[in-house]
């Protein structure tokens, strides 16, 4: 704990640079991400690339087809 | 590694790594993102096609604020991961928390680590209560929720 003490400045510093490195790709990652998941929606081909469970899903639906 | 060069940074640019954890932030909120968007129900979708909403207008209006509680928790845990990835990045000599794992693995220094990992800790806290609170506050009707559906039984009691 004395170690903390001696080292607060460091400490104090190190932590903020560590919440603004995270701050932005946090919020950055958001903003892409959720038009990114409105597209992927839209469109079927694109759908079945981001969410695996989609190419499952055809196929249960050929299996009903069938 | 290949980002320095796509981007034409230093190597020990702090870029390089905000760069490299959007992407991989992006990564994991896609998939939340598909799932929270695809979950809004067609009804109120095609209801508000109907009274005239543009595409805009209908994702900002309805879609965006039918989805906001997946989007929420899927938020969350890119951000308790985006913290703990960032400490990498001092491998590429960033000044962050890894400094101190690093520093006090080198040392062997037990003391240094665990403050690191302390610290480390509180700010996921802070960011975790802070997005909680960004939530209720978006999205009071939520909160409104719970509080009918415990108030629902009395009700229904009456009208028996």
């Amino acid at each position: 704990m004395s170690w903390l003490v001696d080292n607060f400045d460091l400490v104090a510093r190190l932590t903020g640079n560590h919440a603004v490195l995270s701050v932005i790709p946090i919020v950055l990652g958001f903003v892409i991400a959720v038009p990114l998941g409105w597209i992927a929606n839209r469109s079927n081909s694109l759908r079945s690339w981001v969410i695996a469970e989609a190419a499952s899903s055809t196929q249960s639906r050929l299996c009903h087809c069938l | 590694m290949i980002l320095p060069y796509i981007l034409g940074t230093r190597i020990t640019d702090e870029r390089n790594i905000i760069v490299a954890l959007t992407i991989y932030a992006v990564a994991m909120m896609v998939r939340t993102a598909a799932d929270a968007l695809a979950a809004v129900p067609t009804d109120a979708v095609e209801a508000s096609r109907a009274i005239g909403y543009s595409a805009w207008a209908r994702f900002w209006q309805v879609e965006f604020p039918l989805a906001g509680p997946v989007l929420l928790a899927g938020l969350r845990v890119v951000s308790a991961s985006t913290i703990a990835l960032v400490s990498v990045g001092a491998i590429v000599g960033s000044a962050n928390l890894g400094y101190l794992f690093t520093n006090g693995k080198q040392r062997d220094f037990l003391t240094e680590i665990l403050i690191g990992i302390g610290a480390s800790f509180l700010i996921a806290l802070v960011f975790d209560i802070v997005i909680v609170l960004l939530g209720r506050v978006l999205m009071p009707w939520n909160l409104r929720k719970d509080s009918k559906s415990k108030h629902r039984p009395t009700f229904s009691a009456k009208g028996v």
